[in-house]
């Protein structure tokens, strides 16, 4: 262990997104930071007031202090310090760099990190997560033509297994199978996303799956998904799931 | 160039001549008769609860300077015995101020000294207000009556105006108009412009006496040579008194000059402190050529000269006499300002919330930051080193556990270590009333409006 904790930089935002006095929340993994802006420069601190662990979101801001919005705990966001006696504990707070580009990047401790090299683009990361999530909503609506418009032109999708629909599908060849599916169920295949892990363009997670087939019977597999995204649009699927329910239920119907 | 009269032909009280009717003329005299009052007024409970009846609620108390509260928004707090109160600057610019009680259980809404918000949120069970007092949110208002409630409870406003850069509030809202209360003649604490200053210092201590035994020893310059006998090659302790109405008060001291009674040993024999005031003006004391008559006049002509280099208009409409000297200034009941050139010493005397024979000393020294070398917050001020005048950051409110020495210089440690064994004497047996001479009188004129207000008369 050396005498500096080790630190990974987060890359959070541009300046441009963080216009002169005001404060903005980014959610990094399951801590809350909130990056403020004042004519004495940027900073981030974590999005949690140290009196009654209300959100700084909104405070005001004269220099290098934030007020919390609810009791007027003051805080150095530079240091985190307090100052008088309603807040005895000093906030967290992450250095600050801003690169020539007006990147804004902050120092975030390593243990807490993704992954430890680098810079993580923050931005990318929750821009990559939204689409994912975005694209679940469409598939669980069962509407195929807005859910395929959101795949890229060269997206596939491979489905784990050695079932007879297992295998690696191109975009046309998965609408298909997609309107194949939907026509032996009631309706649509919900799935519903539990656990997102992301780095960069790659978005994983965990989700549950549930319809019920036109025979009766409830389909509802467990998936670990990994969709890569770009432009805007999924690119690459890889469908983790429990093949044997899947084989039961699906390729009997 | 010497303009001082001979030690022997020293005579209190000093009239300085200036015109009658002007801000530094002297005041008419008042006869406030030679009575000796029952000394009961500085420790008993009775006397206190009076004071909370007839006295505190009646008057106007200086609550802020707007210095703390420029942008809508800006809250500060003032305390005051058991009572505190939410000053509040307003969209519109306005003062309000409350009663820092929440209608709901009492608890202190606001428990910061200072800030900005846009609404305030009580931290018992969140019930939140506006800047303007009003109630905007109950949390869980379905689970009471809506008959208790029907009156949507926001904070208990209280009166308030300004004056020069000060806020004042009134308790029963019945005081007449601050401008008709104030006893200063018109445009005494405008012609400093205050709200031009910054609050570049605020110390809050403990004393072991009642209020106006501190409002006493402050009010007479008659303990200087034996108090602070350090003061004496710089300062006269002879002073111009002006008695006004309302209780209201001043002594010119000259500062920067040595007492009548100081003795040298040559007419060039310049003290330390004197020393200090003639740097403090920009004269060098090594090559000053005056003699210890001569350095008031000289600073005098110093500071106006840089005055004008610099463009310091605010100083125009100052005398000479107030670029040299302090004008001391009793706010009736427990203010004392003194007033200079470059910054404004605002004391106040605040009751202790339950002990008659304690007080809160709060202490807050406005200056007017210029970009100039060698130009500083005087050195007799005793501003620690290193902080900021410039007005970029607020300092916090300095505070002392109440039996730990206060750092608020030498000069205010030996009123401090003084004040314990006055508040001691004042309740003995043997100590019949106190015997006010002269150079005490603004302290006769401050007790006889006092009582005015105790008997009912105000």
């Amino acid at each position: 262990m050396g005498a500096l904790a080790a630190v990974t930089r987060l890359r959070i935002a541009k300046l441009s997104e963080l216009p002169p006095d005001t404060n903005r929340v980014f959610k990094l993994g399951g801590t809350s930071v909130l990056l403020c802006r004042t004519e004495a420069g940027v900073f981030a601190v974590e999005n949690r007031c140290t009196h009654q662990l209300a959100s700084l979101e909104g405070g005001r801001m004269r220099g290098r202090h934030l007020f919390c919005p609810k009791h007027g705990a003051r805080f150095d966001m530079g240091t985190g310090a307090t100052a008088g006696t309603l807040a005895k504990t000093p906030i967290k707070t992450y250095r600050v760099h801003i690169d020539a580009d007006d990147n804004i990047t902050i120092d975030w401790p390593q243990s807490s990190s993704p992954h430890s090299d680098g810079v993580t683009d923050m931005t990318q990361v929750q821009t990559s997560k939204q689409i994912v999530t975005r694209f679940l909503e469409l598939f669980s609506s069962g509407a195929v033509d807005e859910t395929m418009a959101m795949m890229t032109d060269d997206a596939t999708w491979w489905v784990a297994g050695t079932m007879p629909i297992s295998g690696t599908y191109d975009k046309a060849a998965f609408a298909k199978l997609l309107s194949g599916v939907l026509d032996t169920c009631t309706g649509p295949i919900r799935i519903t996303p539990r656990t997102f892990i992301a780095e960069g363009d790659r978005v994983a997670l965990e989700a549950e799956s549930f319809t019920q087939t036109r025979n009766g019977r409830n389909y509802n597999n467990l998936y670990h998904f990994v969709f890569v995204v770009r432009d805007g649009k999924i690119a690459i699927v890889k469908e983790y799931l429990d093949t044997m329910h899947a084989n039961a239920i699906l390729c009997s119907a | 160039m010497g303009n001082l009269p001979k030690a022997e032909a020293f005579k209190f009280p000093l009239d300085l001549g200036a015109p009658e009717g002007s801000l530094e003329g002297k005041a008419r005299p008042v006869d406030n008769g030679s009575d000796v009052l029952d000394p009961s007024r500085y420790y008993s409970r009775e006397f206190m609860q009076k004071e909370w009846q007839t006295l505190w609620p009646r008057v106007w108390l200086l609550a802020a300077v707007t210095a703390d509260i420029r942008e809508p928004g800006d809250y500060t707090l003032f305390q005051h015995g058991h009572e505190e109160f939410l000053v509040v600057r307003q969209d519109d610019g306005s003062i309000k101020a409350f009663y820092n009680a929440c209608p709901h259980r009492g608890n202190r809404v606001c428990q910061v000294d200072r800030g900005t918000a846009d609404s305030f949120t009580c931290p018992f069970h969140s019930w939140q207000f506006g800047c303007d007092g009003k109630l905007q949110k109950i949390v869980d208002e379905e689970t009471f009556n809506p008959k208790l409630i029907a009156h949507r409870p926001g904070l208990t406003e209280v009166r308030t105006d300004t004056l020069g850069g000060l806020v004042f509030v009134n308790m029963d809202g019945k005081a007449p108009p601050l401008k008709e209360w104030m006893g200063l003649p018109e445009g005494y604490i405008e012609a400093y412009g205050l709200e031009t200053m910054n609050l570049v210092r605020h110390t809050r201590s403990e004393w072991s006496s009642n209020w106006k035994t501190g409002v006493d020893t402050f009010y007479e310059t008659y303990h200087l040579p034996h108090i602070h006998p350090q003061t004496q090659g710089s300062i006269e302790e002879f002073c111009q008194i002006d008695l006004y109405k309302n209780g209201f008060s001043r002594m010119i001291m000259w500062f920067g000059i040595k007492s009548h009674r100081h003795e040298v040993s040559h007419e060039r024999d310049l003290d330390e402190g004197a020393k200090i005031f003639l740097r403090d003006a920009g004269i060098d004391p090594e090559t000053y050529t005056g003699t210890v008559a001569d350095t008031r006049r000289d600073i005098q002509i110093a500071k106006r000269e840089r005055a004008q280099r610099l463009g310091l208009k605010e100083w125009d409409k100052l005398t000479d006499g107030q670029l040299s000297d302090g004008w001391i200034t009793g706010m009736f009941p427990n203010v004392q300002m003194g007033m200079h050139a470059e910054g404004v010493f605002i004391m106040r005397f605040v009751p202790h919330p339950t002990d008659p024979e304690k007080f809160i000393y709060d202490n807050v020294l406005l200056y007017r930051h210029l970009e100039e070398p060698n130009y500083n917050v005087p050195t007799w001020m005793a501003m620690p080193k290193d902080v900021d005048v410039t007005g970029a950051t607020r300092p916090d409110i300095e505070r002392w556990p109440a039996d730990q020495e206060p750092a608020i210089g030498p000069v205010l440690l030996q009123d401090f270590e003084l004040v314990p064994n006055v508040q001691r004497g004042l309740k003995s047996r043997g100590f019949k009333g106190p015997l006010w001479g002269e150079q005490e009188q603004r302290i006769r004129h401050f007790h006889k409006e006092v009582d005015r207000y105790i008997n009912g008369e105000n």
